[in-house]
């Protein structure tokens, strides 16, 4: 059995799921259950001045028959007062001294606001902060969550007025609202934060009901943006992830957080960089005890694997990860159809045909049969016929080996630029 | 023709210049492709049209080749 603990600069946890600041994470008998169920951490959901919510808060987004695959939100921070949360962080810390218990904090952007919470939610004893500055809606348009989060003077001055008076670890929470998010990760760090995490919410409209006409979800027939959050938003949130992985300026842990619903999401998020993940859309579909096939799948995994503890998965895979401009031009994969399995329901070659670069065609065989089959020579390698194909195993990608050394874009522009104008600075463009 | 059609034309035509010692000494690349200037060392220039992706890809190749060579 692996060893599963996991240590966020300097917050330790017996495993790497933690619940995320939200919903989940309300109140002690809350976290309290989530802890018995197995979960390894909770960020306690954000604390500021209590706000007052809407009646309809939640949609989601089902998908060809699968359930909650995106999820939207325009509930915001707590709406209880400091005192009852503080007392129940307080009882929650006692009862589960081995737990991570972090708290989310959300204030408006004044030094004398950061250095207050901070000094009052430390002194019930939590192992951590995480600043919010992530919230797309309702604190947004009051100069804080995401508001502030867009703007990396603001990450970095708030981060540092966090960190004058903090004793335990501070996370910061990225909004993925922005283009890059490396620039408001660094902000982070030179505002001295121990960590960050990612992402928050997307700005979302979750659906409009065609019949009444309504957003969804409406309050009273009016609709506001929402925060995107569930499986739907997995990819963005791995890339950004991975892109402050990868960033040498980026120097401190992060915790994942994007979907993640299974422990094969979190491995991969753990591979691009994260120490851990938090999780919230899967606990609020499915319950707090998923955790539990989680850790099952996980300690499989790795001892499948042959690893001894879960912080070997951290950045494994970040390396991998590159400009556009480093992959090699020269590697070729191309389609092959395995007959036998292929069921000739004629989706690849319209997918192909439509939509690709026409080179699955139907043929007969010797034995008077309609195959499909893939003319190589003309096959980009693009895997569209692999990805819309219905039967496991019946298509697959085929590396062909190639005669040529490997050359990047960059490397190719830098040699083109050579031969224009001599060597020097590269005039093309490079990626 | 075929888009591998047309690169294996393309490909032929640079392949039989640099079979007679023909090397790329400069090159134009715009909306219509990459235009080459082909040099033999007797003196003999050539100029080469290449439209598709691969052989605009393939003649870096030769010039990496080419430059490989020379070193």
């Amino acid at each position: 059995m692996a060893d599963l603990r996991i240590n966020l600069a300097g917050i330790a946890s017996p495993n790497p799921f933690w619940l995320a600041s939200a919903p989940p994470t309300n109140t002690g008998y809350q976290v309290q259950r989530a802890f018995e169920a197995g979960w390894g951490g909770a960020v306690w959901k954000t604390l500021g001045d209590p706000i007052i919510n809407t009646s309809s808060r939640f949609a989601a987004v089902h998908f060809n028959g699968q359930r909650v695959a995106g999820f939207n939100n325009i509930e915001l921070i707590t709406d209880r007062p400091l005192e009852i949360n503080l007392k129940e962080i307080y009882e929650t810390k006692k009862r589960f001294p081995n737990h991570a218990l972090v708290v989310s904090l959300m204030v408006e952007p004044k030094r004398e606001k950061w250095h207050e919470i901070v000094k009052k939610v430390e002194a019930v004893g939590v192992d951590g902060l995480e600043l919010n500055f992530g919230c797309p809606h309702g604190m947004a348009e009051r100069g804080m969550g995401s508001a502030s989060g867009q703007q990396p003077d603001l990450v970095e001055a708030q981060t540092m007025w966090a960190k004058e008076v903090a004793q335990t670890p501070v996370i910061v929470k990225l909004t993925p609202n922005i283009t890059d998010i490396t620039s408001t990760a660094k902000a982070a760090v030179r505002g001295g934060a121990d960590a960050i995490s990612l992402i928050n919410t997307i700005n979302s409209l979750a659906g409009v009901d065609i019949d009444t006409w309504h957003t969804i979800p409406h309050v009273g027939g009016k609709g506001s943006h929402g925060g995107y959050c569930g499986p739907a938003v997995k990819p963005i949130a791995l890339h950004m992830v991975a892109d402050c992985a990868r960033n040498p300026a980026v120097t401190v842990p992060i915790s994942g957080i994007g979907g993640v619903s299974t422990w094969r999401d979190a491995v991969e998020f753990m591979l691009m960089g994260a120490t851990g993940v938090q999780v919230c859309t899967a606990a609020m579909h499915h319950g707090f005890r998923i955790v539990e096939d989680m850790i099952d799948g996980l300690n499989n995994y790795l001892d499948e694997r042959g690893l001894a503890s879960v912080t070997e998965l951290t950045g494994k895979s970040v390396h991998r990860y590159e400009d556009w401009g480093n992959l090699d031009l020269n590697y070729a994969v191309v389609a092959r159809i395995d007959t036998d399995t292929c069921i000739n329901c004629n989706k690849c070659h319209i997918a192909c045909e439509d939509t690709s670069h026409q080179c699955i065609e139907r043929v007969t065989n010797a034995q008077g049969e309609a195959i499909l089959q893939v003319r190589e020579e003309d096959c980009v390698g693009c895997n569209l016929c692999a990805i819309v194909c219905p039967v496991e195993g019946a298509i697959t990608m085929v590396e062909v080996q190639g005669t040529e050394a490997p050359m990047t874009w960059n490397e190719r522009q830098k040699a083109v630029a050579e031969l224009e104008g001599g060597p020097g600075p590269n005039k093309k463009e490079a990626v | 023709m075929s888009e591998f059609e047309q690169f294996q034309a393309e490909k032929l035509k640079l392949d039989g210049y640099v079979s007679q010692k023909f090397r790329i000494v400069g090159v134009k690349e715009d909306l219509e492709g990459a235009w080459l200037d082909l040099e033999h060392p007797g003196g003999e220039t050539a100029k080469l049209h290449l439209k598709t992706a691969n052989a605009r890809k393939y003649y870096v190749n030769v010039l990496l080749q080419q430059g490989r060579s020379k070193s």
